[in-house]
């Protein structure tokens, strides 16, 4: 990667001229050639070639997840964490819930009493939470300053040894730069503790100044104070990340662009299997051949009018418009729009059958159905828009809500662990390449 | 039957004169909640996924929340998943600025279409610059002014995610979560669902549920656009729905339920 980044990327991306087409002539050869070599891999080794570099490549992303922090904030960080989640209790048990006055949490009904002493109390557990951590990243902070202090120490050792021993140039000169890299490390790393332990500080601060109103029960004062704890929650989740980063996270961006190529190629290979396809299709005279004509040339006069479009400079003038209003919005966006649009059609037919009155469950199903597609839309608000008081629950608007929020999230949240762990079972069978099916039953 | 929904859905959409009443819900004040305590020096990632197919729905959501933005002079940047509506959401943003008065470079940015999403999120978290390089007009990010000082995640305010699919985990799993970045979920119809789970557990802080939603948020705004028309086809072809839904079961139960 690092060879690729110091050479400028204007000398491999030309943006006009002939050097563009040389430039995508040797990438059509360069692919091809490569997807080439691919194939001529003899079969016995081409499935653990596979095997072997989605193994090695899953290992990136799960070492970089696995090691959340470097090794001596994890103590600081668990501290965080418990004041963060105190802050967010605090900030819920003030929050006016379902038959609260308006606004506001009051002693005297609701539980409020019991809510506000909550809130009082997770505030302090946090401050506690706080102070140690705070303690704990001024701690580690000395420690780091003591190496950062030994290290260069250190450089200054080896400098001057570079400038005694001639003999040593070459090898002194790459324990410096070693040396440098580690005196700049760490001089970054008593920074970043530095800026935590000031946030920690003045987050803390905040809050307890803050919460001295929490017996305040009036609705702004409520209001502020709970501004200030998701402030200071946010805040505290921040610093955590700040002083989490671990080594394998600045390669995320190289790892990114390494498979946005791999990604190109996929786009490549499948463009390759139409063609195939819909080539046979025509030499052979095969029924409907005729839509792989259409194939090919909607292939082929889009790619050529984008190109055109994006790289011809001295175009005539019809062609900008040829291509951005007849092909891309007149013909493109227009044919991805109607087959959406047809989708209106079918639900019609398809809502009837699926809300025939076969059994009680369908019934049910139908009328909460009706309620939903009445309660989400303006004229169903109009239609029991009257009820208020006691009855407002019937509003169309509030049983759909309760719909939308109670059982429906109840089975989606079902539906979500069970996808959950299926994904996982699925990643891990991907990853050590144990997944059967059309791609790995075939002998390649 | 077709041609029926076809008309009352046509004629409703053009009607300016009818007006029907509009309840905000909590997820769409919260929604509005966020983008108005956003700070002005950070930018607002615009994600958009959709084409086409959903461009109804998921174009006038996006609009609203830019205008709001907008109205708030914080920063927009549009980046597209999605080929052909890198261009459609491109055209829209850069009206409703010149409506507004905003500069492109200077108020807001686009980029181009980018393939991969979740490697570019997981690249942009550490090093925006590196992951993206250059705007849709193969201009440096570091020429563009509302771009050149974002270097990582520290500098996005806020993601707003207008989709068709089930797109929002990553940027939970990815920036929302670990860096505790808002973010605002705008579905279409069907995927609404699904997104009340996310907002109960405040991994989105606040959701426009489907075109409605989009009108909601106008409604809030004052400043009554498409969706607000489209609300009103809405209403009219949820009822005729039903009607046919009823009168389909009357002749189910006529026929002898065969």
């Amino acid at each position: 990667m690092i060879g690729i980044n110091i050479i400028p990327a204007e000398v491999f991306v030309p943006r006009s001229g002939a050097m563009l087409w040389v430039l995508v002539a040797a990438m059509a050869v360069f692919s091809i050639l490569f997807l080439v070599i691919l194939t001529q891999v003899p079969s016995r080794y081409r499935k653990p070639l596979v095997m072997a570099a989605t193994f090695i490549c899953g290992w990136f992303y799960l070492i970089e997840f696995s090691i959340p922090s470097p090794r001596d904030a994890a103590v600081a960080n668990s501290y965080l964490r418990k004041a963060e989640f105190n802050l967010r209790v605090a900030e819920h048990s003030i929050t006016p819930h379902y038959g609260d006055p308006r606004g506001r949490v009051d002693p005297k009904i609701n539980g409020g009493a019991e809510r506000i002493k909550r809130a009082q109390e997770s505030v302090s557990k946090a401050h506690l939470y706080l102070s140690k951590a705070a303690n704990e990243i001024a701690r580690i902070r000395t420690l780091r300053e003591k190496d950062y202090i030994r290290a260069c120490e250190d450089a200054e050792r080896f400098k001057e040894r570079y400038n005694l021993t001639e003999k040593m140039v070459e090898r002194s000169a790459d324990d410096h730069k070693i040396i440098d890299l580690r005196t700049k490390a760490l001089k970054k790393r008593v920074s970043d503790l530095g800026d935590a332990l000031g946030k920690i500080k003045e987050n803390d601060e905040a809050v307890m100044s803050a919460s001295a109103g929490l017996s305040d029960t009036s609705a702004d004062k409520q209001r502020e104070i709970r501004g200030v704890l998701s402030a200071a929650a946010d805040g505290i989740a921040l610093t955590r990340t700040s002083i989490s980063d671990n080594f394998l996270t600045k390669y995320q961006p190289p790892a990114s662009n390494i498979l946005s190529v791999i990604y190109g190629f996929s786009i490549g290979l499948g463009i390759l299997s139409l063609m195939t396809i819909h080539g046979k299709n025509i030499a052979k005279a095969r029924p409907g051949y005729y839509n792989s004509i259409a194939f090919y040339a909607a292939l082929i006069v889009m790619a050529v009018a984008a190109f055109l479009n994006e790289y011809w400079k001295s175009a005539p003038s019809f062609v900008k418009p040829l291509f951005q209003e007849v092909l891309f919005n007149g013909a493109l966006t227009s044919l991805q729009a109607t087959m959406f649009s047809l989708v209106a059609f079918y639900i019609v037919s398809a809502a009837y059958r699926a809300f025939r009155i076969k059994s009680a469950e369908s019934a049910l199903m139908m009328a909460a159905a009706f309620v939903v597609m009445l309660g989400i839309v303006p004229i169903g608000v109009a239609m029991t828009g009257g009820l208020s008081g006691s009855l407002s629950w019937l509003r169309l608007d509030n049983i759909q809500n309760w719909i939308m929020t109670v059982p429906n999230m109840a089975a989606q949240r079902g539906m979500a662990f069970g996808i959950g762990v299926g994904g996982l079972a699925m990643a891990l069978r991907i990853w050590l390449s144990l997944e059967r099916g059309s791609y790995f039953d075939k002998q390649m | 039957m077709y041609v029926v929904l076809a008309v009352v859905t046509t004629t409703i959409l053009y009607t300016t004169w009818l007006r029907q009443p509009i309840e905000v819900t909590p997820e769409v004040k919260k929604a509005y909640q966020t983008v108005e305590h956003l700070p002005k020096n950070k930018i607002v990632l615009v994600s958009i996924w959709w084409g086409p197919g959903t461009v109804a729905e998921n174009r006038p959501q996006m609009e609203a929340v830019v205008r709001h933005c907008f109205m708030r002079g914080v920063p927009v940047v549009i980046l597209p998943w999605d080929q052909v509506g890198s261009n459609l959401a491109y055209n829209r943003v850069e009206q409703v600025a010149k409506e507004m008065g905003k500069v492109y470079g200077r108020d807001w940015a686009a980029f181009g279409f980018r393939p991969a999403a979740d490697q570019a999120v997981l690249g942009l978290r550490s090093d925006f610059q590196g992951t993206f390089k250059r705007d849709r007009f193969n201009t440096p990010l570091s020429e563009i002014p509302v771009m050149k000082n974002i270097k990582n995640w520290q500098q996005i305010g806020a993601i707003v995610e207008t989709t068709p699919s089930a797109t929002v985990g990553l940027w939970i799993n990815f920036i929302g979560q670990p860096y505790k970045i808002p973010i605002i979920y705008c579905p279409t119809g069907v995927m609404v669902p699904e997104g009340y789970n996310f907002l109960d557990a405040g991994q989105i802080k606040g959701m426009l549920p489907g075109l409605i939603g989009a009108a909601k948020y106008e409604y809030i705004l004052k400043q009554p656009g498409f969706a607000t028309r489209a609300a009103n086809a809405l209403s009219v072809s949820h009822l005729l729905i039903i009607l046919l839904i009823i009168l389909g079961n009357l002749g189910y139960i006529a026929a002898g339920k065969k």
